[in-house]
């Protein structure tokens, strides 16, 4: 059972700079945790010092300065992740569907539950020349674990990690947890110790960038650019550039004007209504990478006036979910409707993704009507309406689209809605310490693993770390108990459809659709037509899997 | 921003003996006309309500009904560049006046009264005479988060120094006049000889400054509007939606062409009519 | 003697500008919502080692007074902390001069524009009063006055980049030719505002000048009117468009941010921006301090400028 559930946050413009959120979370039964990653903003702009396609230098933008070059720091997959991978590198290698390849250890053995060792790879150097040793992998994982590091709330059940031989260390768990394996592939990045301790309070920035053992090591590091080198020695197979090089551009037109003149070759696209106006770049390839973030609003279901279900549910059917979709995200997203989840997530447990349909369409789904948020409303406590303040993370493309909607369908049923702008980590803050009041808008939570605890159980029950709506009762808590344990696949099928029925007929959540997470490329195209997953960015596999486009 | 206005027409004070061509001031008092009808009734020309959304017709170019095409929100553009013409007009009309009036007593009692008082508002507005008062406005608005009323004081608080000394220097000339001295032998009181005497006379010079702060406040709120500061979310503003259209440019241009050449067509006939008041006021002063 | 008196009169009121504008700086910190502390630590988690490291920095649980005090001790040294959200640790004064040359660049290229193509258009303007040549030239400088930077640089920007693709849209080039190819674009637009306002000034100014008894009579001694123009108007008609360089400086400075925003320049406007919106104080208070230094010092040469280009100053400094 491997979850893993991110809630990434994309930029807008350089006018609105909001705080980039990689949050990288592992359940395993039923412990939720979340990390947030510290984070930085934006600079206004930056220059690419990229020499253009072609050469020997890749030139990717990022959107978002990275507030620390220590992945344990700032584990964010797109930012830190990308360029770190490359120079720091992880033990294993994850893939998208669960396969460990090798990295810097050979294998891993596991004794028994709570024991996992590792064989180092020998002949490996750092890039100072270094040789790689236990006590380096050691020191990272341990790095990793430490509470005061975001990295660590990803790695909870780590007790410690110690060299057991030149090239073994043994880590020990404080409890079976079958996702621990996966936890350090995706969130240890191993580097030298030696240089971490001599350098602990500056590592990570400037004056201190972590030394790895990759084909590159950064030769500077601002808050507009990262430029990494060729590291000398590499141990494995050089990708083919010699330098790459991470302009930071915050902002969206800056970052098209920037891969129309050749400065960056690619980049990740924020804004999904800007897609044509990219792709009609001559030369720009776009990838609509699969990131299936769910964006959903949710209602305090604890006070009034949302603790009325006929006040939530007239708000569901005023919501014009297609229209929106068009409006504000230009019809590059998936529908999610019946329940609270896209029907994938669901469908092993259920046994097939038909059978997760056939269920699903069972389900009340609020389509758009006008006259039935009417006659909701004319049930509810509040028949001539109420007025609230719906908050808007002003760096989300699609948020304030979608409130300025809302404010007019919720008009006529006599709620008055005024849009407040938030910056991200203000929203995200109140988000993770379940203080959000009222309805809320939620952006790309998101679900790498096909399974109902992988995300559905994060949104309700007293356990529930997504649970802003603080729905809960007996019927629900039991159901999200028999998911989160080891019992038959047609038990938690069961309880996840009493799950999924009580969301619809509750309406704590009103589920909009699954985003994409579009890439851009130009001069270059990936090797996979979908483009990039998480996965290939924390492991540095993301630069050997670029093709110059012919 | 707000002082580049005022101090062009400082410079044309001697020179104009000349007539500006009619034809520009006239063009732009119908110009500004137009805006203030859209100002105070924007109902009468707004082919829809503003706010009104049609999501399905989200940044669409121009049709036959939406000739300007329309936002992302599928507001019309036409009618939400209508709309935007309160808050592009209003709060620049407020800092003028407020600008005009507080400038201009205090201008004229320093400069009539001369002495201790006289002193100090030089001082004060040569302090403040050299802060770039946009910035300042960002700053502020940008980390207080104050909004739009906040915007407009701060700026109105700004551009009272440049009128100060405007309003002084004019005063101190009149003041040296025959007609000043002959008022106070005969034993008027000051407010008296200021009010009735001072202040007619220099009347032009405040109407033009009046309409210079007019441009430079217009010009400073709208480029804040488009930095993202002191608008409420979804209002129509001018330089809200010159940002909002940068990046649909390629769905609809219009969305950021059609504020863009409001701001432009506005600014400029409210300056050339603004140089034109001092000219003439220039002009009358001499034939006097 | 009196000229020095009148230049540490200035040079006074420029200080108590500086100091009257620190104390606005720094209570930015107090107007900004949330605690002191909070504004302070930006978006890093609060350790317990960072709020003390921040406690004694800024001396937080001191009288306001005494926090002022300290905060000017540094300030006076041009060290106003370290940045806590644009480029967190960095100090305030290594990112300000980080940025602050390309402004000047973009700035100094826009200059030479104005002086090389304003200036001889005023006159051309002054000397051709009422003509067609004269209306061209005033209502094209009027519409550019009033052409705020962000409409002006957002249409260059696209129809000379973009569309016609006559100029890079994006990027600072490499070594100096690429560089000013790059920057010409942008240094066009705010030469265009400066350019226009000068235009005014100076056809004003030559206007003024043109009138006066001298050139009547040196045109009737049979000067060249090219002469005239260079040796009497240029002269005198630059003492009063020098005094606007003050004026001239803080539109450049605001009307450079919106350019800076506009075609992506890592300059001190876009790092004004960002810290501004990113609530990046210590970044926000050394950038108003260095700004005000730079217009209280641009301001102070130019009344020296003035004293010298024009001798008559030096008695009327007597009469004050």
């Amino acid at each position: 059972m491997h979850q893993r559930t991110t809630v990434h946050q994309r930029k807008e413009k350089a006018r609105h700079p909001g705080h980039r959120l990689g949050a990288v979370a592992s359940a395993s039964g039923l412990l939720a945790i979340l990390a947030l990653a510290p984070a930085t903003s934006a600079s206004a702009s930056a220059h690419g010092r990229a020499q253009g396609s072609g050469g020997s230098t890749f030139t990717w933008a990022l959107d978002d300065p990275q507030s620390s070059l220590d992945f344990a720091v700032d584990p964010e997959i797109q930012g830190t992740g990308m360029v770190m991978s490359l120079v720091t590198q992880p033990l294993e290698a994850l893939s998208s569907t669960n396969q460990y390849t090798p990295v810097l250890a050979t294998s891993v053995d596991l004794p028994n539950s709570t024991t996992l060792v590792y064989h180092i790879r020998s002949g490996v150097k750092f890039s100072d020349g270094a040789p790689l040793t236990a006590t380096d992998v050691a020191w990272s994982i341990m790095h990793a674990v430490q509470p005061s590091l975001a990295s660590a709330t990803q790695m909870p059940s780590i007790a410690s990690a110690t060299p057991t031989g030149p090239l073994a260390v043994t880590v020990k768990l404080k409890t079976p947890n079958p996702v621990a394996r996966a936890d350090i592939a995706m969130t240890v990045l191993v580097q030298n110790a030696a240089f971490a301790k001599a350098h602990a309070s500056a590592l990570g920035t400037a004056s201190a960038v972590p030394i790895g053992t990759g084909p590159f090591k950064v030769s500077s590091d601002t808050a507009s650019n990262i430029t990494l080198v060729r590291s000398s020695g590499y141990w494995g197979k050089y990708p083919p550039f010699n330098s790459v090089v991470f302009p930071v551009i915050t902002d969206d037109n800056s970052r098209e004007l920037a891969i129309r003149s050749g400065s960056i070759n690619g980049s990740e696209l924020v804004d999904l209504k800007d897609i044509d106006q990219w792709a009609s770049i001559p030369g720009v390839s776009v990838y609509k990478s699969p990131s299936n973030s769910l964006d959903l609003v949710g209602f305090d279901v604890a006070k009034p006036p949302f603790n009325d279900v006929h006040v939530r549910r007239a708000i569901a059917y005023a919501i014009q979910k297609q229209a929106l979709a068009h409006a504000a995200l230009d019809n590059n997203v998936s529908p999610v409707s019946g329940g609270l989840v896209p029907d994938y997530e669901v469908s092993d447990v259920a046994g097939s993704l038909a059978a997760a349909n056939k269920f699903i369409s069972t389900l009340p789904s609020y389509n758009y009507s006008p006259s039935a948020a009417e006659a909701q409303m004319k049930q509810s406590a509040y028949p001539h309406g109420f007025s609230t303040t719906v908050q808007y993370i002003d760096t989300v493309p699609w948020e304030l689209t979608f409130v300025l909607a809302l404010q007019q369908e919720l008009k006529p049923l006599g709620i008055t809605v005024t849009p407040k702008p938030v910056s991200f980590n203000a929203w995200f803050g109140d988000f993770f310490s379940h203080k959000l009041v009222g309805l809320n808008l939620l952006t790309l939570a998101n679900a790498l693993v096909n399974d109902p605890s992988g995300i559905l159980t994060y949104f309700v029950g007293p356990q529930g770390s997504y649970n802003f709506a603080q729905f809960q009762n007996p019927v629900v808590d039991n159901a999200s108990n028999v998911v989160n344990s080891d019992v038959s696949s047609a038990q938690r099928w069961a309880a996840t459809k009493v799950i999924l029925s009580q969301v619809a007929d509750q309406v704590p959540y009103i589920p909009l659709w699954t985003e994409p997470s579009p890439l851009v490329l130009k001069g270059y195209k990936f090797t996979s037509s979908s483009g990039l997953t998480l996965f290939q960015m924390t492991t540095g596999q993301w630069i050997y899997d670029l093709k110059p486009a012919s | 921003m707000t002082t580049l206005a005022a101090e062009p027409a400082v410079a044309v004070r001697r020179a104009s003996v000349r007539r500006l061509p009619p034809l520009t001031v006239i063009i732009s008092f119908v110009v500004v006309l137009i805006m203030l009808v859209l100002t105070v009734v924007p109902g009468l020309v707004e082919p829809y309500n503003p706010l009104y959304q049609n999501l399905f017709l989200s940044a669409a170019g121009p049709t036959h009904a939406h000739w300007l095409g329309t936002d992302s929100n599928g507001r019309d553009v036409l009618s939400l560049v209508i709309g935007g013409t309160r808050s592009a007009l209003i709060g620049p009309a407020l800092i003028a006046f407020g600008t005009v009036t507080l400038g201009a007593s205090l201008g004229m009692a320093a400069g009539f009264l001369g002495g201790p008082l006289d002193a100090f508002v030089n001082r004060l507005a040569d302090l403040l005479y050299a802060l770039p008062g946009l910035l300042v406005v960002i700053v502020i608005v940008g980390v207080v988060g104050g909004g739009y009323w906040l915007a407009v004081l701060v700026l109105l608080l700004l551009s009272i120094p440049g009128e100060i000394r405007l309003c002084r220097a004019a005063t101190s000339v009149q003041v040296r006049l025959p007609y000043v001295e002959a008022a106070r032998t005969i034993g008027l009181p000051s407010r008296r000889i200021i009010a009735r005497h001072i202040a007619p006379n220099i009347l032009p010079t405040i109407i033009a400054t009046f309409l210079l702060d007019f441009v430079g406040a217009l010009l400073g709120l709208a480029g804040l509007a488009y930095l993202g500061f002191g608008t409420p979310p979804g209002a129509p503003s001018w330089g809200a939606l010159l940002y909002a259209g940068e990046s649909l440019l390629q769905q609809n241009p219009w969305l950021s062409i059609a504020p863009a050449i409001l701001i432009i067509i506005t600014a400029t006939s409210v300056t050339l009519i603004g140089d034109w008041c001092y000219e003439r006021a220039v002009r009358s002063g001499t034939d006097r | 003697m009196r000229i020095t008196l009148f230049l540490l009169r200035r040079l006074a009121g420029g200080l108590a500008l500086l100091v009257v504008l620190s104390m606005l700086v720094f209570g930015l910190l107090y107007l900004s919502p949330g605690s002191t502390l909070q504004v302070l630590m930006g978006s890093r988690p609060p350790s317990p080692a960072l709020v003390r490291a921040l406690n004694a920095k800024y001396h937080l649980n001191e009288p306001v007074v005494l926090q002022y005090w300290h905060w000017l001790e540094g300030a006076v040294h041009f060290n106003f902390g370290v940045s806590i959200s644009v480029e967190t640790g960095e100090p305030v004064t290594t990112l300000i001069l980080d940025r602050v040359g390309l402004s000047a660049e973009l700035a100094l290229y826009a200059l030479i524009i104005v002086v090389l193509v304003g200036i001889p258009l005023g006159m051309l303007a002054g000397t051709r009063r009422g003509r067609a040549t004269d209306r061209g030239i005033s209502l094209v400088s009027t519409a550019a006055v009033s052409a705020p930077a962000y409409v002006t640089s957002i249409l260059g920007l696209y129809v000379f980049g973009v569309a016609l693709g006559w100029f890079p849209v994006y990027g600072l080039g490499t070594g100096f030719a690429g560089r000013l190819w790059h920057l010409t674009l942008p240094a066009l637009t705010l030469a265009a505002l400066l350019g226009a306002i000068v235009v005014r000034q100076t056809r004003a100014a030559v206007l003024d000048v043109v009138s006066q008894d001298y050139i009547t009579f040196a045109r009737l001694r049979g000067l060249r009117r090219g002469r005239i123009l260079l040796k009497y108007t240029l002269r005198n008609a630059a003492v009063p468009v020098l005094t606007s360089a003050g004026i001239l400086l803080i539109i450049a400075i605001t009307a450079g941010l919106f350019i800076e925003q506009v075609f992506s320049l890592p300059g001190a406007g876009t790092l004004l921006l960002t810290a501004v919106t990113d609530k990046d104080i210590p970044t926000v208070q050394g950038l108003a301090m260095a700004l005000g230094i730079l217009v209280v010092v641009v301001n102070l040469l130019v009344d020296v400028g003035v004293l010298i280009l024009d001798p008559r100053t030096r008695f009327s400094t007597k009469v004050r």
